[in-house]
């Protein structure tokens, strides 16, 4: 049993003109045997038709116990909702004089084209937060969504249906009530089931309109235009869901940001109700410029300077970092390199304009990742500082130079490990695809070898930098063994894979390429001098002492160890040249016995676990790495 | 029984032609626009206008075979004027 909705006054004027056929048979009969049977026929629909009088009659008529029941609107038992997605196209909550009976007929199924068209009228008048309030309802039309979104036909009608204004009105709704606690959409508590609900809803809009814009017979600047005129953060939401092709991204995110980033902050609509924590038009804006590079490409190229600008204000440096990082891939093609120079060439040129907008995640970015990548862009002084914005100079230029601007700019040094982990996790979500994972990684490996050769000059030259150096750029490999402890300890996930890979390519960078040739400046082959031993030993047991330190903070930091435990045995620069391996490595298992013997605090067994563990660290991190240089000994 | 005469001929397609335009001017072509999604929905109303389509096409092909009779009338008796002539 379906339902039949009705305007009663059409109806009977519908019936009145059936009624006139039972007039007209009688004018339609010819006594010409070639217009016998054609008269017949016709005279035969014609009664047919004129006797559906009946049936109105009925549905006019319509009383309880009849086929043709009145149904009630509304809440309730026994009553149809206007809001039931399953009676699109039947009820008319816009229409008060619209009225709905049971309708014993089912033979009819509406196609679904008509029923795209059908959904697109009924939500054109339909405000969608009555379906969302019920999750039956919600579910239902999401279902509805999903069926029309598969046919493009029918999609295209829904897009017709619904026009401009319509598809504005409802995203706009909907990213409203996704606003109110986008958070809640994950959890499962009753509400957040609600927003769950927007979530797919919103999902499933975006789903039928991508397919409505494939056909290529609706205009998407057409169709989208209203809600991008009067919304960006709810314009976001939706075309950030969209999948189309990404020239047709990158011109609506233009558009969208067009308009985004010239409103002033009271006039952002939706945004000013988003929660602080939640991403803004910005942050969504950028997460699309990452799931898409090639839709970034076009928008960051065709973005106007102001617009340009205002997106490296607002945006979070490492959310456009990471951004980047997708859009300058070494595995690109020659012309998609040349657009990546032309886009790392602007953001050079926008943070030398504007030394507001260098927030240490994008220096971090910029010398780290851009420099190397395309030396030609390099060296753009920053005045402030008077070292360059850009530390790392494949050419080798100014070594000391980098030294000091990571030493002093420590959040800066800190950022590369961002983009080291970034490229690790795009590196390891792509595991299948082996060769791009090894160009990666490669690249990768570069970066950390051509940052070696400056850290390591500096280290030889100017030994009592050497803490400043290990504090910010080792500091930054301190991140990096943190993530491994944390990955050891606490997580088990990409992060902790990618850090491990990329400490991994860090340590055979500076082995094979940066120690073994430039620190010690000797061939795999040659014999070495006891000056260069003792300068071998003194950075090997610097660099013990680091990690061992690191390893401690990070220990610490992380709880495994109470900050009452003593430091490992860290010797200063001159205190490190005298010192030899054996002794530092005596130094570090005195260490290692006291704090397992009863100290102040008993340790728990996992407290013993974590020093034991960082003896091991120290071993296996520096020693053997250092056992891979192929020193000789005269 | 006596050949039909030339304007036997037209008469009778005179009256098939009239017939024919009667059929196509039924008011049964104009219900579609009277119950449209605006008047009523549902499965009835899809019923209704399944019917309705059928009834047209059959109108339609009547209104076409009238016609078609029509001309083949009036093409006999401009043969029979024709062979009147020539005799």
């Amino acid at each position: 049993m379906s339902f039949l909705g009705y305007d009663p006054n059409r109806l009977q004027a519908l019936r009145r003109a059936v009624h006139e056929l039972v007039d007209e048979q009688t004018g339609i009969h010819s006594d010409d045997p070639l217009g016998r049977e054609a008269a017949m026929l016709a005279r035969n629909e014609l009664a047919k038709i004129a006797s559906w009088t009946v049936r109105i009659d009925q549905i006019v008529d319509c009383v309880f116990g009849s086929p043709y029941r009145p149904v009630s609107t509304g809440a309730g038992p026994n009553r149809a909702s206007p809001y039931d997605a399953t009676l699109v196209g039947i009820v008319r909550p816009w229409d008060p004089s619209w009225l709905l009976t049971l309708d014993p007929t089912t033979a009819f199924a509406a196609d679904i084209e008509t029923l795209g068209g059908e959904l697109g009228t009924w939500l054109a008048h339909t405000d969608i937060s009555n379906v969302v309030d019920d999750h039956e309802r919600a579910a239902a039309l999401t279902a509805l969504f999903n069926r029309v979104a598969a046919d493009p036909a029918a999609a295209e009608a829904f897009a017709n249906a619904l026009g401009p204004e319509g598809l504005s009105w409802q995203t706009t709704r909907l990213a409203g009530l996704l606003t109110a606690a986008p958070q809640q959409a994950t959890t499962t508590t009753p509400t957040a089931g609600r927003f769950q609900d927007e979530a797919e809803m919103l999902d499933a809009l975006a789903r039928t309109v991508s397919t409505a814009l494939s056909t290529g017979h609706v205009d998407g600047g057409v169709l989208l235009g209203s809600l991008i005129g009067s919304d960006a953060y709810a314009a976001i939401s939706l075309v950030s869901r969209l999948t189309v092709p990404a020239a047709q991204l990158g011109e609506l995110a233009t558009s969208i940001w067009a308009r985004a980033s010239t409103l002033t902050e009271a006039g952002r609509g939706l945004e000013v109700l988003v929660p602080f924590d939640a991403p803004k038009t910005v942050d969504l804006l950028i997460a699309l410029f990452a799931r898409e590079p090639e839709a970034a490409r076009i928008a960051l190229t065709e973005m106007s300077d102001d617009a340009y600008v205002a997106l490296l204000a607002q945006g979070d440096g490492e959310a456009i970092g990471r951004m980047l990082v997708n859009l300058i891939e070494p595995s690109l093609d020659q012309t998609k390199k040349s657009s990546s120079a032309a886009m790392v060439g602007r953001l050079l040129s926008t943070l030398d304009q504007s030394p507001g907008l260098r927030s240490p995640e994008l220096v971090g970015f910029v010398g780290v990742i851009a420099g190397p990548w395309l030396p030609e862009l390099v060296r753009v002084e920053d005045t402030s500082s008077g070292y360059p914005l850009v530390p790392i100079d494949l050419d080798g230029r100014s070594p000391e130079h980098v030294l000091r601007w990571l030493a002093e700019n420590k959040d800066a040094a800190r950022s590369l490990v961002v983009w080291m982990t970034a490229i690790g996790q795009t590196a390891t979500a792509r595991i299948g695809d082996a060769e791009n994972s090894r160009a990666q990684f490669h690249h990768l490996g570069e970066i950390i070898g051509a940052a070696g050769e400056a850290i390591k000059e500096a280290l030889v030259r100017h030994a009592q930098h050497r803490k400043d150096v290990f504090e910010s750029l080792w500091g930054t490999g301190s991140s990096l063994l943190s993530n491994i402890v944390t990955a050891m300890d606490v997580f088990d996930g990409p992060v902790g894979i990618a850090a491990n890979m990329a400490l991994n390519w860090a340590f055979q960078e500076f082995g094979d390429k940066v120690l073994r040739e430039r620190v010690f400046g000797i061939k795999p082959t040659a014999a070495v001098s006891r000056d260069q031993i003792a300068r071998a030993v003194a950075f090997e047991v610097s660099m013990m002492s680091t990690v061992a330190m690191v390893f401690y903070m990070q220990l610490v930091e992380h709880g495994a160890l109470p900050a009452t435990v003593e430091p490992p045995p860290y010797p200063s620069g001159e205190e490190a040249t005298r010192m030899d391996v054996d002794r530092y490595h005596n130094e570090l298992a005195e260490w290692q016995k006291r704090q397992l013997a009863a100290g102040p605090t008993p340790l728990s067994q996992a407290q013993r676990d974590a020093i034991d563990r960082l003896g091991a660290a120290v071993d296996a991190e520096t020693l053997g790495f250092v056992e891979r240089m192929p020193i000789h000994q005269p | 029984m006596q050949d039909p005469t030339s304007a036997e001929l037209r008469r009778r397609a005179g009256a098939l032609r009239r017939l024919a335009r009667t059929i196509d001017g039924s008011s049964l072509h104009q219900l579609p626009a009277r119950s449209g999604d605006d008047t009523w929905q549902g499965p009835t109303a899809l019923a209704f206008m399944h019917e309705l389509r059928h009834a047209q096409r059959t109108l339609d092909n009547a209104m076409h075979d009238l016609v078609a009779s029509a001309i083949r009338l009036e093409h006999e008796a401009h043969e029979l004027d024709l062979d009147a002539a020539l005799a």
